[in-house]
């Protein structure tokens, strides 16, 4: 088995490559430019290393890729964003993007989990990365870890039948 | 003559049957075939076999999984492609086929035959059912009516093809083995099926009489069954006396036994072997299965004799 973990750690941890990552990121700039965001070579390469980071944190694996574009092309329209804070503030979402993928035992799709976090971001968190991270997103969690409590009787009753 | 016998590159003594494919990966650059072309090849079809397998896991709606589901649905993979090679003629025939054919076409075949074998088990798992000898032993009807039933209702082939979901409590003689997944279910229904089809060549008050001379719990118990009976109806073919009623006088098989080892006692079985199955009208399976037993049987007479 020690050649078949050797050959997983492998293909896992060169699922995705970093100028792949950059190239994909730059390219959102035809979306984010109408925003009046634009991201430079040296914020792609930032933000596709701290993408390869929140996922090794995070204990995640990412092969089609495309969540980081997303984040971006999605908070780019945010009220809240600036050209300044942009790079920033996408390295930090794309980690509590992962972090609550996890803790949300990955019952929820990628693009709903972003679309919550772009509707609570500019609304109730008024742009704080740190109230979205300790208020808008574990309150997710919550409700859907119950939901999943709820129908994981419902499925444990129907096996017994 | 001699050059028409092709040398064998791989040596079958050396695959792990519990990781077949990557184990013949192995052997293959140990004999120089899979050369770092191959493997980079093969490296790089398993990444997009496991991208595939991540996708059907989250019907497209996530594009990151955990690093633990990757080595599970890896593994997976890796044991449905060893489930094709492993129905090729020969280990050779195996890493052949491997430098051949794209990862992902042996891997379609291995999900057909695993879909294949899951029909056989649950049909020989119904045959098996409808013809349960009248065991008491808890562990016995547990683990072959509701363990191999939550075997079935857990298995995901398409994902966790390598997954066995059940402890199968109940030990069979034989063993399956370091396999797991279907390959588990298969071997173990197969000798569930033809240890039950021995059990019942003879009489439920026969074999309780005998059973709790060995242990006045074994209804709760976890031990096989087969053994004891296997044994003792040789014992009493032995004797001479009817190895179908597993009585028979210890002493006098002691005294014919005397001095004997393991080999010549397997040897004494073995003889008397075609004549103990048509007394119990042992089929073709069981007579195999009998006879596959004997030098493990034989240990274990001379170990209780002495």
């Amino acid at each position: 088995m020690t050649e078949c973990s050797g050959i997983m750690n492998t293909i896992i941890n060169e699922a995705m490559g970093i100028d792949e990552q950059c190239r994909a990121l730059l390219e959102c700039n035809a979306v984010t430019r109408e925003h009046g965001i634009t991201l430079s070579a040296h914020d792609a390469a930032m933000l596709a290393s701290a993408r390869r980071e929140a996922l090794r944190n995070t204990g995640r694996v990412e092969f089609a890729g495309g969540t980081a574009e997303r984040l971006v092309t999605e908070f780019a329209a945010s009220p809240y964003i600036t050209q300044d804070s942009f790079a920033a503030a996408l390295a930090a979402l794309t980690e509590l993007f992962y972090l609550f993928k996890n803790e949300t035992g990955d019952l929820i799709s990628d693009e709903a989990l972003i679309k919550y976090m772009r509707r609570t971001f500019d609304g109730e968190c008024r742009g704080s990365i740190d109230v979205l991270a300790s208020d808008a997103l574990p309150e997710l969690a919550r409700r859907i870890n119950r939901r999943r409590a709820r129908e994981g009787l419902s499925a444990m009753e129907a096996a017994d039948e | 003559m001699s050059e028409l016998i092709r040398r064998a590159r791989i040596d079958a003594a050396a695959l792990d049957e519990a990781d077949y494919f990557i184990s013949l990966l192995t052997a293959g650059r140990g004999a120089g075939v899979v050369d770092n072309a191959a493997t980079e090849r093969i490296r790089n079809e398993s990444t997009a076999l496991l991208a595939r397998q991540a996708a059907l896991l989250t019907g497209g709606k996530s594009a990151s999984i955990r690093t633990e589901t990757a080595h599970e649905l890896l593994s997976s993979v890796f044991y449905t492609v060893s489930i094709a090679l492993k129905a090729c003629p020969s280990p050779d025939a195996a890493l052949d086929r491997v430098m051949s054919a794209p990862l992902a076409s042996l891997f379609d075949a291995g999900q057909a035959i695993i879909r294949r074998k899951v029909a056989y088990a649950r049909a020989l798992h119904q045959r098996t059912l409808s013809a349960l000898c009248k065991s008491d032993n808890v562990y016995y009807r547990g683990t072959v009516v509701g363990g191999i039933s939550g075997f079935f209702r857990l298995y995901r082939p398409a994902l966790f093809a390598h997954e066995t979901h059940i402890t199968a409590d109940y030990p069979t003689f034989s063993g399956e083995g370091r396999v797991t997944g279907i390959e588990f279910i298969e071997r173990y229904l197969h000798n569930i099926s033809v240890e039950n089809r021995f059990i019942s060549c003879f009489m439920s008050e026969d074999a309780d009489r005998l059973l709790r001379g060995i242990a006045e719990d074994w209804r709760e118990r976890v031990m096989n069954l087969y053994e004891p009976l296997a044994l003792a109806a040789f014992g009493g073919a032995l004797t001479g006396a009817d190895a179908r009623r597993l009585d028979f006088d210890i002493d006098a098989l002691a005294m014919h036994l005397a001095g004997s080892d393991a080999g010549s006692t397997a040897a004494r079985m073995r003889a008397l072997f075609p004549t103990l199955c048509d007394e119990l009208g042992a089929g073709e399976s069981v007579r195999q299965y009998i006879e596959h037993s004997i030098p493990r049987l034989a240990e274990r007479m001379v170990q209780l004799l002495r």
